[in-house]
């Protein structure tokens, strides 16, 4: 402004200072007040005028109307006001305090809501112990309860389960209800379990248990009564104890009236916008029109005389009734809405706002309020409700509950406003949308949702879809968030995880620190997609999300965000009650924020800070891990520490199986003093330094103390420089996830490195199978120098499977029990699951252990279904790592032991449970040998007399486990050393001997040197296999392009030529791991171009070298690359131009066939093995067919369809699409790449010619049907075969899954296909999904994913895909559909 | 003056109405030193004056007071009042044109084919078209208290005082129609075609309250001096109170005040407590002087004031009780006062 700079400062108290008016508007206008051109003229003007008259002080009065727009502008406005001029508040002469003044006042509160909630959860625990107990006693006579009588192993498992389950079961409930009826559930509890010990003795075959079965029973009854008692008795003499930990008590209250930011996230114009678009008049519904009488007057007057009647719509505003769930939604997204509607509540929108929590029918309009039933509430408003809608809905079958669309019959207007993310939303939210307008719960959706009863607008679930823009949200990712939010956002972001909870307020007050101009951050759009994270939702990021997050926060934002925290916890009643695990996290995190900021101004106070938190650390363990890695960092850097030891947090054995807590894994040193064993985590990489040799403990679902104390014995010190052990949550985390975190940690600590020292890994049980998985997925291999396993179940353990039983039992039984039966079980099945991946992962046959033995031929359905595996793997050669395995036999070890009378007992359950075969009490002799079908070197096996608890105990194990270990010091890495006994060491129990003779491998490998091993080779190779292949034959031919290739191509080659059973495919596999490794470090750049060069030539050198001198001709078979060998017996199939259309469909309906799966699984099982068996070079079509319709007689149908016509010669017989095998594809290399190449074999045409073109559709998701289980992963397995196998190559596969398949995109695949396959081209069409067959008019079709019931011209009708394919150009089309009810017939 | 608090009986005879004065004469009005500033703002820079508060805190009489308080030639300044109310146009607050009473006077007119009814002016002839429309739609032109007040300033030359009461009750777009007409005091008559200017020299000084704080637009906002009358803390409160009740006595047969300042300090402080009782719906000011009334009306007279009020005695509850319903407009806030007083029955506080 180029106003001069008044004098404006009058005021008597003030003399002689001016006032910088500029300055101060400027400092107005940053704190967010609206200050326009007018203020700077009318400003002087009013202090010329009127200051003279008023002391300074009172300026803010008058300058306060100027500025101000509403009651908390005008208070703010003063507050600034005395903090910009830094005027102190005069301290007031408060009136003499009146004799009679009131004392402060109770506020009348609202029932304790704690109380009836208690109740309700006590009331649905017996509801459910009476549903088991019904439950039982119903399926008696069904057929379940023949399944169970007939699996015995089941039932003695589940007793054994219940049993040893039994006081941690009871833990929970008594933790849950830990009011004073204890003992009466407890007790009704023991009589739960009494009813279904009863209910399963008798039934069992054994005699031994009709004869003892009651007695048993009654043993225990006795047993358990005093011990309920025991468990229940009065907390009395357990009250000296602390506090239990719990993270429930929020650590950080804020109290009510603290100075949080002022709430401005609306922009005024927005709010207008947003209720002006709320307040939209509407068209009266019972009262239309009236006469409008100032008008018609006005026209009669105009009109002379002549009435003139003007109508007038009648328009009222509307009203609407909000519903927020309060259990379902996240702190945040309830504030965030509770503001906004605050803000059009303020103005005139007629808006009524009501919390409801799982069910709408009862409502409140605050916490503590007593509930009003949602009828009473006028039905004629607009009814939206903020919701994730879950409560809505039977989570078994996913539709709406009757009663949903009972309650709310009254709206005819209703909107539900979702607080899942739309990319997440599926057919649930489908089936939501019948009854409700659904939309994200944001102000768009709002908008939407008004505009949508306002008759204006009608965005549906797709289009909601397709304008989603905050899409990557749902990940723990950090880079991924990053990468999709503004800096400054996830600035803000990083702040927030400063704290390890999440609070909106404290959310808001940290925005606002670091706000660097008005609602640049704080503002809606930056709130929702805030709230649209996956943490927030949650209501916590996890801690290491949080320690990350914590890292890339900006130096200058971390010091206000630590200022901000440092007051807000500092303030007076944020403290939780002493001794609470709260409280240990607010201090902690208090001293925390503190230090920071003291430790820019004052440095001795930051000491004592530190000093404080170090020794709150050191004595209560750290709150959280970016405290001790805090606490750890700074400790190294000042120099002033603790003792280390002191420092490291206590890992704590974990008792009871339920009650382990979340433990965060990490690598840990393990040391052996004074006795006892330590494990410390800090300073790893420090104490690796120049360590050699090292040995890696992975324990299993034990504490790894047993381990410790075994590796640390005087023998086994000397042997290693170095003894980590692996701590990691034994039971929570799945195997494949704890190997991973193994990988990471292991290439933190510096261990996954070229040149370091190879790991010894020495794994307890189910540690076992963390190892294997690290080295057999994790490529871990290249790391790994020996592999000791002890009682690891290999095979799975039995024992740990019946928990997946029981759920069966337990759903079935919830068939009966409608509502609340399917909703507990479902939320139950929930919890274990994820509680327990180990055991799912463990069970005998489980995905897990099937693909990690590599035994995916054996499809056990039950298996499929029961575990949700997410592991991945890798589908490769063994690795060529030695393992060994020590396995126990627990009858042996009591054989010259007197065992007491429960370990007799026990081994008599065990012996049912294992039809008598050894065992070690957790898993038999068996299943911990078997590591797969093919393992490759064999594995060094010992059995020794040991449980599964006493191998690291008993002398014998001891023994063993020691020679093993020690056997495998003098193995080196294969591929640098050519173990050439290890082939004989084919006898499994001895352990083979080592006997390679040392080589030095030479460090480089001159050109020459290579050339002449080259030469030595192919001389070699010549002479011992020249005459069955021939000169010039194929594998010669091979073999030279292969030397010149690379080692990829070599072991190929080899492993090709090789006979099966030939010694060398181990050291092959070594190899083959070694190469691949060393491709993936190029692909990631972790090695330059020269030292890939030279690592491959050193490679391909040893390889040579290592073939030429170990090669015998017996061990190959060149068959395969002879040319008048088998290929050449079987005539290549008669070539005819004329065109085929064949049809394979399942016609099927989904009916159950044996044992749990059903007929159209069956046929899909019964094609996918077909195609893996066939090894024959080709096959045609009708072979398949005739295949699968052997497997389901009754269900598969094949057509051949009505032909377009013949192409070329009349008379020539009908041709059909032939299966090529690609291996053979690939030994026809020159014929079958080049098209129009030189007739193979006597001037016959060429094999296949041409491209195999794949078309897949697989759709499990629909947006309007119910999902289809299986679709997508068929689609994806038999496209996997088809690949693979056969002709087809990944390039001409064209494949829609799920929600891509729309009807528009199939057809213009079809289309895309159609034009580009030629007449030498054969097509495949795949389709998985829905189909439907209209009876009456005959036709039939499939349902691709947009399909909308009811609409025939959404779906796929045979007829024009028939048209499709008989318009191709390709000479051959086969067709599989997999569509159950589609009736494909329809072309017959 | 027996028992004034239970005059109606069932039976008896009904005296007439004792008028006291009325607690809404502006004259005893008291405000506070930051509102006094606000008006002064307000006035010296011509803008209108946007007051918020609870009900009850003074806001419709501000208005008045100013009028009040300023003279102009000796007199105070006209005060003009406008209540808006839901089906309020911006035009109602200009002016209003009389279309029934017009049609019905031409209709007479045709029958009876005697000219309209004109205004008196000397001569019709030599008036333009123009003017002859303005004659003849005059008399149906009435004008409102804003164009009353710009009519004021321009042919009075008299400054006045416009109160537009209650302006969230308007239609929303109410406030932003009238922009024009209160920024630049000026207003046109659409049946005529004529335009009403102020004399910028006595530009009226207009009030606008609003009960909530409910969103105004921007625009609208921009162009007022806001100020929110907070609830007066207790000096004020006690001033206003003596005040008033001064302006009471003098209608009243006794001059003495039945309180004396010990006792107001007790009310005072009890009625902050019953202010804060009160969750639904809080007493504010005006509530707090009529209760006063009351209290004095039944003769209430404090034993005590050393207690809290449940500690007084019985019949004092009582009287304490009944007086209850000017400041609890909800059944659960007269509950929750009920609570605090101790008493547990309804059927205690029959006084004996």
């Amino acid at each position: 402004m180029s106003e001069p700079r008044p004098d404006i400062s009058p005021s008597p108290s003030q003399e002689g200072q001016q006032l910088p008016l500029e300055d101060f508007l400027d400092a107005l206008r940053r704190e967010g007040f609206a200050v326009d051109a007018d203020h700077y003229h009318e400003v002087p003007q009013l202090l010329n005028t009127l200051a003279a008259e008023h002391t300074f002080e009172e300026l803010q009065s008058l300058l306060a109307p100027l500025f101000a727009r509403n009651r908390q502008e005008q208070q703010r406005f003063y507050a600034f006001f005395r903090r910009y001029f830094e005027i102190r508040p005069a301290r007031v002469a408060t009136p003499p305090p009146l004799a009679g003044a009131p004392e402060p006042i109770k506020r009348v509160e609202g029932k304790a809501p704690e109380k009836s909630k208690r109740n309700i959860r006590g009331q649905l625990l017996a509801g459910l112990a009476i549903i088991l107990v019904l439950g039982l006693v119903y399926t008696w006579y069904t057929q379940i309860l023949a399944f169970l009588t007939n699996s015995k192993v089941i039932t003695v498992g589940l007793l054994a389960f219940l049993a040893v389950e039994l006081k941690a079961i009871h833990n929970v409930l008594k933790r849950r209800l830990k009011g004073r009826d204890t003992f009466w559930y407890g007790a009704l509890f023991i009589g739960v379990f009494l009813g279904i010990m009863a209910f399963v003795f008798p039934q069992l075959k054994s005699s031994f248990f009709q004869e003892y079965g009651l007695y048993i029973v009654f043993g225990f009854a006795v047993l358990l009564l005093p011990l309920n008692w025991y468990w229940s008795r009065p907390e009395k003499a357990k009250a000296v104890k602390v506090a239990p930990p719990s993270r429930l008590i929020a650590p950080l209250r804020f109290p009510p009236d603290a100075p949080f930011p002022r709430l401005n996230l609306i922009g005024r114009t927005e709010a207008f916008h947003i209720s002006r678009h709320l307040n939209r008049l509407q068209a009266d519904s019972y009262n239309t029109r009236e006469i409008d009488i100032p008008a018609t007057l006005e026209r009669t007057v105009r009109n002379a005389g002549i009435i003139d009647i003007a109508f007038q719509q009648v328009a009222t505003r509307p009203h609407y009734l909000l519903l927020i769930d309060a259990a379902n939604a996240n702190e945040h997204e309830i504030e965030w809405f509770d503001y906004l509607l605050q803000v059009l509540q303020g103005d005139e929108t007629r808006l009524e706002r009501y919390f409801f929590e799982h069910d709408p029918g009862f409502c409140w309009l605050e916490r503590g309020a007593d509930a009003v039933p949602l009828q009473n509430l006028y039905g004629g408003q607009r009814l939206i409700i903020l919701s994730d809608g879950y409560s809505m809905a039977d989570p078994v079958s996913g539709g709406l509950f009757n009663w949903v669309l009972g309650l709310f019959s009254l709206w005819t207007e209703k909107a539900l406003l979702s607080f899942r993310p739309v990319e997440e939303w599926g057919y649930f939210e489908q089936q939501l949308s019948q009854e409700f307008y659904l939309a994200p719960s944001t102000i768009d959706g709002l908008m939407e949702a008004v505009g949508y009863f306002d008759n204006y607008s009608d965005k549906s679930l797709e289009e909601w879809h397709r304008d989603n823009i905050y899409d990557v949200l749902n990940t723990d990712d950090v880079g991924l968030i990053r990468r999709s939010m503004p800096a400054e956002l996830f600035e803000w972001l990083c702040a927030c995880a400063l704290y390890p909870e999440l609070h909106w307020k404290l959310t808001l007050y940290l925005g606002d620190v670091l706000e660097q101009r008005p609602n640049a951050l704080l503002n809606p759009e930056h709130l929702t997609r805030l709230n649209r994270l996956k943490w927030l939702r949650e209501g916590q990021i996890p801690d290491q999300a949080r320690t990350v997050l914590v890292q890339l926060l900006p130096e200058a934002a971390a010091a206000k965000a630590h200022q901000a925290l440092a007051k807000v916890l500092a303030r007076p009643g944020s403290a939780p009650p002493e001794h609470s695990y709260a409280y240990r996290v607010y201090r902690q995190h208090l001293l925390l924020h503190q230090f920071e900021v003291a430790r820019v101004s004052d440095e001795a106070e930051a000491n004592a800070l530190f000093r404080q938190l170090q020794l709150l650390v050191a004595e209560r363990g750290a709150a959280s891990p970016e405290v001790l890695a805090f606490v750890r960092e700074e400790s190294r850097r000042q120099q002033y520490g603790l003792p280390l030891d002191q420092l490291t947090d206590s890992v704590k054995p974990n008792v009871g199986l339920l009650s382990q807590q979340a433990q965060e894994a990490r690598l840990c040193w393990a040391l052996y003093r004074r006795g006892e064993s330590l494990r410390i985590t800090d300073h790893l990489e420090e104490r690796l330094q120049g360590a050699e040799k090292i040995l890696l403990l992975i324990p299993g679902i034990e504490d790894s103390k047993q381990l410790v104390d075994f590796a640390r014995t005087p023998y086994l010190e000397q042997e290693f420089d170095a003894v980590l052990s692996f701590e990691y949550n034994r039971l929570r985390t799945g195997l494949d996830e704890s190997a991973q975190m193994l990988k990471k940690l292991l290439s933190e600590a510096g261990l996954e490195q070229e040149g370091q020292p190879r790991l010894s890994i020495l794994a307890h049980s189910t540690g076992g199978l963390v190892a294997r998985y690290y080295i057999e997925q994790l490529d871990g291999v290249a790391f790994v120098a020996h592999l000791v396993m002890t009682g690891t179940p290999n095979g799975g353990a039995r024992l740990l499977a019946i928990s997946s039983y029981s759920w069966t039992i337990m759903e079935g039984l919830a068939g009966f029990l409608p509502f609340i039966g399917s909703n507990l079980i479902a939320l139950l099945r929930r919890f274990f699951n994820r509680s327990f991946s180990v055991y799912q992962q463990v069970t005998v046959d489980s995905d897990f252990l099937r693909r990690l033995n590599r035994q995916s031929e054996e499809v056990s359905f039950e298996a499929e279904s029961t575990t949700l595996s997410q592991a991945s793997f890798q589908s490769g050669p063994f690795p060529g790592i030695p393992y060994s395995i020590v396995a126990g036999n627990a009858q042996a070890y009591y054989e010259g032991k007197k065992p007491s009378w429960i370990e007799r007992f026990a081994m008599g359950l065990l012996a049912g449970i294992y039809n008598n075969k050894p065992h070690d009490l957790n898993a038999t002799v068996e299943s911990i040998r078997s590591i797969g079908d093919n393992p490759d070197p064999k594995p060094a096996f010992r059995e020794v007399a040991a449980t599964h608890v006493s191998y690291y105990r008993e002398e014998s194990s001891v023994q063993a486990i020691r020679e093993l270990m020690n056997r495998d010091l003098a193995i080196e890495q294969p591929w640098e050393e050519i173990p050439a006994a290890e082939a004989e060491a084919e006898t499994g129990s001895e352990a083979p001997e080592a006997e390679a003779p040392e080589q030095e491998a030479p460090e480089e490998q001159s050109t020459d040197d290579i050339n002449q091993a080259r030469e030595q080779f192919l001389k070699a190779m010549e002479g011992s296999v020249g005459e069955v292949a021939g000169p010039g034959g194929s594998f010669d031919r091979e073999l030279r392009a292969a030397l010149d290739s690379g080692p990829g191509g070599l072991i190929a080659l080899m492993r090709r030529a090789l006979k099966p059973d030939a010694a060398l495919h181990s050291i092959l596999n070594a190899f083959q791991a070694r190469w691949d490794m060393l491709q993936k470090q190029r692909s990631e750049r972790l090695i330059t171009e020269p030292q890939f060069n030279a690592e491959r030539e050193s490679i391909t050198f040893r390889l040579t070298k290592l073939i030429s001198e170990q090669l015998s001709p017996d061990s190959f078979d060149l068959r395969a690359f002879v040319q008048d060998e088998p290929v050449q017996q079987t005539s290549p199939p008669p070539r005819s131009n004329r065109r085929s259309r064949w049809v394979l469909f399942s016609g099927i309906r989904d009916v159950p066939a044996e044992k749990g799966t059903t007929l159209r699984n069956a046929f899909m099982e019964g094609l996918f093995d077909f195609l893996r068996r066939q090894e024959a070079p080709y096959f045609p079509a009708s072979e398949l067919l005739r295949a699968t319709k052997n497997i389901t007689p009754r269900s598969t149908a094949v057509a051949q369809l009505p032909d377009g016509g013949p192409l070329g010669n009349a008379g020539d017989e009908g041709g059909e699409f032939i299966f090529y095998n690609k291996r053979y594809l690939q030994s026809q290399a020159p014929v079958y790449q080049q098209q129009n190449a030189p007739a193979f074999g006597s001037g016959q045409e060429p094999l296949f010619r041409g491209r195999a073109l794949l078309l897949a559709i697989g759709i499990s998701k629909y947006f309007e049907f119910p999902p289809l289980l299986q679709a997508v992963r068929e689609t994806r397995e038999l496209t996997d075969i088809l690949t693979k196998m056969y002709q087809f190559e990944p390039q001409d596969t064209f494949i829609l899954y799920d929600t891509e398949a729309t009807r528009g995109n199939i057809f213009s695949i079809l289309e895309r296909v159609t034009k580009e396959a030629g007449p030498d081209d054969e097509v495949l069409l795949f389709f998985s999904g829905h189909g439907q067959t209209d009876i009456q008019s005959g036709q039939s079709y499939w349902l691709p994913a947009d399909a909308k019931p009811g609409s025939p011209e959404s779906y796929i009708y045979n007829d024009e895909i028939l048209r499709y394919i008989n318009s191709m150009a390709a000479r051959h089309v086969l067709i599989i559909a997999d569509a159950p009810f589609s009736g494909m017939p329809a072309v017959r | 003056m027996n028992q004034k608090y239970r005059i109606y009986k069932g039976t008896g005879e009904l005296a007439a109405f004792h008028e006291v004065a009325s607690i809404n004469d502006p004259e005893g009005y008291l405000p506070s030193d930051e509102l006094v500033n606000a008006v002064n703002v307000a006035i010296t820079l011509g803008k209108p004056l946007l007051v918020t508060g609870e009900p009850g805190t003074g806001k419709t009489l501000l208005a008045q007071s100013i009028a009040q308080s300023l003279h102009s030639n000796g007199d105070p300044l006209p005060y003009l009042e406008f209540t808006a109310k839901t089906t309020t146009q911006s035009r109602d607050l200009l002016y209003r044109y009389d279309s029934i009473g017009h049609f019905h006077d031409a209709n007479i007119a045709k029958v009876l084919g005697e000219p309209l009814r004109v205004s008196k002016s000397k001569s019709t002839d030599k008036l333009t078209d123009e003017e002859r429309l303005r004659k003849e739609y005059e008399p149906y032109i009435h004008l409102e208290p804003l164009g009353k007040a710009i009519q004021l300033a321009r042919d009075g030359q008299q400054r006045s005082v416009v109160l537009i009461d209650e302006v969230d009750k308007a239609p929303r777009d109410f406030p932003n129609d009238i922009l024009r007409e209160i920024e630049n005091m000026s207003f046109k008559i659409m049946e005529t075609g004529e335009v009403v200017t102020a004399d910028p020299s006595y530009r009226p000084i207009v009030v606008i309250t609003s009960n909530s704080e409910r969103l105004l637009p921007d625009a609208f906002l921009r162009r007022c001096v806001f100020f929110h009358i907070e609830f007066p803390d207790k000096g004020l409160l006690r001033r206003i109170a003596m005040s008033r009740l001064e302006k009471y006595l003098e209608g009243t047969e006794e001059k003495a005040m039945r309180f004396d300042s010990e006792q107001l300090d007790w009310l005072i402080a009890h009625f902050e407590e019953v202010r804060s009782l009160c969750r639904k719906k809080q007493p504010a000011t005006a509530e707090f002087l009529s209760w006063l009334q009351v209290l004095d009306q039944y003769e209430l007279m404090l034993s005590d004031t050393g207690v809290r009020a449940s500690g007084l005695p019985p019949e004092q509850k009582n009287l304490l009780l009944l007086s209850y319903g000017i400041l609890a407009k909800h059944k659960e806030d007269l509950a929750s006062l009920r609570d605090n007083l101790n008493l547990s029955s309804p059927d205690e506080r029959t006084p004996a």
